[in-house]
């Protein structure tokens, strides 16, 4: 051992501080490095000095403890624990090639004032990709787009054969052209991407930016132009040698393309699979778990809100406080009260209370602290006032309160409380004060009266006191009367009462619309019945114009609410002549109204695509000017049909107000199905064409203005030589029996839920979904092959008899809602779907399906004698 | 080389990127090191400036992970924890010490004290004269006394 005769006690410190055995971690780590420098060394060219060179003189030169083999790693670190300081852009290129997956995210910008476009691009392996852009997600294999689909819808877009304007304004010329920009790179490259970054830039290999050495471990290129301001600069990683991010800017303008680079744990194989996606973005119900649907995290964190729910699932909040005001209004404060939902949605608190006499309360949420996670709701009674009896259990269930109908609710739990602060008021929350007795019987009436459980409506709003003019309930009440008034027609009562509502709501309309909104429907009803349609113009533009300054997000919807009301009067012939001019113009109105349904936006009076049809009216008018029409219909064969296009309506003839122009384009079966709607299926259409002609015919029509539809359809089948004749036929029934047990209340009923049988043959909602029509749909459903136009039967379908007593026609305080069974419906076709169908009628109603033969009254068409 | 740059690093990451720039250096240099006298020494030396150099660069604390205490004991015998974690404490003032000293008095003192290389050894790797070596290590252990005596640890970081 060497020594210094050095007894200093400051080096015995150092000495003693400062011990010289590193972790064998350190050691360790070198080993990996040591056998890519072999693999390297083996394919490589050797570095100007020969290796074998350093390594004896490393070997022969220095004292420490070090193997044999780990000596070469002492040279291989210069390489392999990074690359050397002076990282070339070749190593790069090289290093960028070992990389079999990776992903990368691309933000555009065209104007730096705007957000950018953003592209996430996965690659994988034998080059399969999945691009998302805007809400489409597009698959590829060696740059050809296998399918793209649209998240919002869930359905697939065709794009072979599109041309390029059409990807751009279909905005799919991003997911698109990235796709394919892997097909044209004959090596998936770092080059080559650069290159594709490059644009028209002419491409070099990048140099380092010495200027740019911002951080230890980065190492920056530059690309420059000599012909432009572009630049493109890349910035990689020291020890890895990759890139972690391109960015391409043209300082000119201030566009720019960002590409951040990702070599996480490679994608799983799904992850690339379009036929997968396809399959299962039909039952997802979010549009971040459509999304991202088989993208996985590599570090096993959720990525959607499918993913989260999986790993938390719901939880049962706790009761932290419960009361009971001597009305009988139940309050709950519970903690731990936020569940999430699988589609990202959630909900709060319990959402259902009930007691052992089985008496029902309208649950109302009121607060959620979201820091304390503390929820706050109340449940008034049905009951309330009159003949409430007090409970001595409440149960509380916690379920997830969809609002959707194709979502049916879930049940987390149910617990039972025995004990609760009894005569205790509502609590106040954060300074705000309770609601008060008439606040909680205008909520009552308010659900009441959706229910249209009259009885029961006429007793609460008689409870609530005050002036609408002076206080919210009272206003709350008066509005739900008119509603009644209006729901039973009677129109007079309706509008003077909306008279004097709009008076109050005049001030507010144009700053909250939808507080006021029904109040103004009636108003504009009424206007309309009276023939004031310049007042309902005027009001129209006056509240237009204020929300446009106001609220312009609810002016969409003031429009298309404004526009359903007017276009049910069929006294105007245009309706959209009464709204603001600019308000039709607007993309966002229009595209509101087109989700709504609305797929008209001008009169057909007015809109071309109705003007060859015009044109034809117009020169048929001319010729029969003249000419008497005393029957009730002439089918015109003197002159030739109208072939241009589909797109007709009934019109007036000029100065002759009794007559209209029609065409008509028919089977005669399709004149059997309308007869027998018209008679409301009291008898069932069945068909039998063996011996009878169905073909289609193309008629025009006059018509004296007050025929009937059933008189134009009789009469024309009998040009045919054809008659509805009525007979009775023994064949196999289903009969619809119900037990009689209690309904439950129609607005907490929830169509079938079968998505794992593919999309419903019929699904949606209405404002009468009673017995007749959710028998008739079912029906329809069964039937899956019938053919829709003509809803003519053959033996082997499926006919339902009514038997099940439940009411279809209104009693003197109903209204068609009173009628209601389900807040909406949803069938599916094939074996399964009906079978389906039939265990939610028995579990949810009661109702049964009993097959056998019966005589039944049918309508055939039969030539006339 | 891994363990005279340990020594005054205490992290493994911080001492493989050390090590990485030594290397280099070595590679760059390794000409002039074949022909040098005393080609270990300054391999050494190399190893120590770097180490040193990245105090001063970084400008940041060196800390110890106290993983690394397991089984980094002194000579005799192997400390109970809270006394580990004394010696964590002091190891991390003296590295700021040495931090603290001029380059040339940081090389000599380490080379001297940790690597246990003779005057004419540094001399050599130092391409300086005995007596310089001298100098620069009598200044050096001043300094740290000094330093170590009246400053609290914080203070000691390197500015």
């Amino acid at each position: 051992m060497k020594t210094n005769n050095s007894d200093s006690p400051i080096d015995e410190l150092l000495r003693r501080s400062l011990p010289a055995d590193p972790p064998e971690s350190l050691d360790d780590s070198l080993d990996p490095a040591f056998e890519q420098l072999r693999r390297q060394l083996d394919s490589e060219e050797l570095p100007p000095t020969p290796v074998a060179d350093r390594l004896l003189f490393l070997v022969s030169g220095l004292h420490f403890r070090i193997s044999a083999a780990a000596s070469c790693l002492v040279l291989a670190a210069v390489f392999l624990l990074g690359p050397s300081r002076e990282l070339t852009w070749a190593e790069v290129v090289q290093r960028f090639k070992g990389v079999k997956t990776f992903s990368v995210t691309l933000y555009q910008t065209t104007n730096p004032l705007e957000a950018p476009d953003k592209t996430e691009l996965w690659v994988g392996e034998h080059r399969s990709s999945r691009v998302h852009n805007q809400g489409r997600v597009f698959f590829g294999r060696k740059g050809k787009v296998s399918k793209v689909f649209d998240v919002t819808s869930r359905k697939e877009i065709a794009v072979a054969g599109l041309s390029a304007r059409e990807l751009k304004e279909a905005n799919l010329a991003n997911g698109v052209h990235i796709t394919r920009m892997l097909g044209d790179m004959k090596e998936l490259s770092l080059d080559a991407i650069v290159k594709t970054f490059c644009g028209k830039m002419t491409y070099s290999p990048p140099l380092p930016a010495q200027s740019a050495d911002i951080a230890r471990d980065l190492k920056v290129f530059d690309l420059r132009s000599d012909r432009s301001t572009e630049w493109v600069r890349i910035w990689t990683l020291k020890s890895s040698g990759l890139p972690t991010r391109i960015r391409v800017w043209d300082p000119r303008r201030g566009d720019s393309i960002e590409a951040v680079f990702d070599y996480s744990a490679p994608q799983p194989d799904a992850a690339f699979d379009p036929d997968r996606f396809a399959s299962d973005i039909a039952s997802k119900s979010s549009l971040a778990n459509r999304l991202y649907h088989l993208i996985a995290d590599p570090g096993k964190q959720a990525v959607t809100p499918g993913d989260l729910f999986h790993e938390t699932g719901y939880h049962m909040p706790e009761v932290v406080a419960m009361g009971q005001t001597p009305e009988g209004v139940v309050w709950i404060k519970s903690k731990r009260a936020r569940n999430r939902k699988p589609d990202g949605g959630h909900f709060f608190g319990f959402g259902r209370l009930t007691d052992e006499h089985g008496q029902e309360y309208l649950h109302q949420f009121r607060h959620h602290h979201s820091y304390e996670d503390v929820t706050l709701e109340y449940h008034i009674p049905f009951d309330y006032g009159v003949g409430y009896r007090q409970p001595t259990r409440f149960t509380l269930t916690c379920w997830s309160q969809p609002i959707s109908i194709s979502q049916p609710g879930e049940i987390v739990g149910s617990t039972n409380i025995t004990s609760w602060e009894p005569v205790a008021r509502l609590p106040a929350r954060e300074g705000i004060s309770p609601p008060t007795t008439n606040d909680l019987l205008a909520t009552l009436a308010r659900e009441v009266r959706h229910r249209e459980d009259w009885d029961r409506f006429d007793q609460l709003v008689a409870l609530i006191a005050g002036k609408a003019e002076e206080s919210r309930p009272a206003y709350i009440r008066d509005t739900l009367i008119m509603e009644k008034h209006s729901i039973f027609e009677r129109n007079d009562q309706a509008f003077d009462m909306a008279q004097g509502l709009y008076v109050i709501a005049k001030p507010h309309l144009g700053t909250n619309y939808f507080g006021h909104s029904t109040v103004l429907r009636e108003y504009l009803r009424g206007l309309t019945r009276a023939g004031k349609t310049a007042m309902v113009k005027a009001t129209v533009a006056t509240i237009y114009e204020s929300l446009r300054v106001n609220r312009p997000e609810q002016v969409k919807y003031f429009v298309g609410n404004v526009l359903f009301t007017l276009r049910q009067f069929s006294s105007l012939k245009n309706p959209w002549a009464l709204i603001p001019p600019s308000a039709l113009d607007d993309p966002e109105i229009i595209e509101h109204l087109r989700q709504s349904g609305v797929r008209q936006t001008t009169s057909h009076h007015e809109d071309p695509a109705y003007q060859p049809w015009r044109n034809h009216a117009a020169k048929v008018f001319s010729q029969l000017q003249d000419r008497p029409f005393p029957a009730p219909v002439t089918i015109l064969t003197d002159l030739p049909p109208f072939t241009q296009s589909d797109r007709t309506y009934r019109i007036d003839f000029p100065n002759r107000p009794e007559l209209q122009l029609l065409r008509l384009k028919v089977k005669p079966s399709n004149l059997l199905f309308y007869l027998a709607w018209e008679q409301q299926q009291k008898a069932v259409p069945m068909a039998d064409f063996k011996n009878l002609p169905d073909e289609p015919h193309n008629l025009t029509i006059v018509v004296r203005r007050e025929v009937s539809s059933m008189d134009l359809y009789t009469h024309v089948l009998r040009s045919f030589n054809l008659v509805v004749r009525s007979t009775k036929i023994r064949r196999p029934v289903w009969v619809a029996q119900y037990d009689g047990r209690q309904l439950p209340n129609w607005r907490t009923v929830f169509p079938l839920s079968a998505d794992h049988l593919g999309s419903a043959r019929i699904r949606g909602s209405s404002s009468r979904n009673g017995i007749t029509e959710l028998l008739r749909l079912f029906a329809q459903s069964a039937n899956s092959d019938l053919d829709r136009q003509s809803g003519l039967l053959t033996p082997d379908h499926v006919v339902i008899i009514d038997e099940t007593g439940l009411p279809t026609e209104r009693g003197p305080n109903q209204s068609w809602g009173s009628l209601n069974l389900s807040s909406g419906y949803a069938f599916w076709s094939g074996d399964e779907g009906t079978k389906l169908g039939r265990e939610w009628f028995k579990n949810t109603f009661g109702i049964t399906f009993k097959e056998e033969a019966r005589e039944i009254e049918v309508l055939k068409l039969a030539r006339a004698e | 080389m891994i363990r005279s740059v340990w020594r005054i690093v205490r992290n493994e990451d911080v001492a493989r990127d050390v090590m990485q720039e030594a290397l280099v250096k070595v590679h760059k240099n390794f000409r002039k090191i074949r022909k040098h006298p005393n080609p270990s020494a300054l391999i050494l030396r190399i190893c120590h400036q770097e180490a040193i150099s990245y105090w001063r660069k970084e400008k940041r604390r060196v800390e110890e992970s106290l993983d690394n205490l397991n089984g980094h004991s002194f000579p005799d015998r192997d400390p109970i924890p809270d006394k580990s974690l004394i010696a964590a404490e002091q190891r991390m003032r003296i590295i700021a010490a040495l931090g603290r000293l001029a380059p040339r008095e940081a090389e000599a003192m380490t080379l001297l004290a940790l690597e246990e290389l003779t005057y004419p050894e540094i001399a050599a790797a130092m391409q300086c004269s005995q007596s310089t070596v001298r100098v620069l290590v009598s200044r050096a252990r001043q300094r740290l006394r000094e330093l170590l005596k009246t400053e609290k640890p914080s203070s000691l970081l390197v500015r």
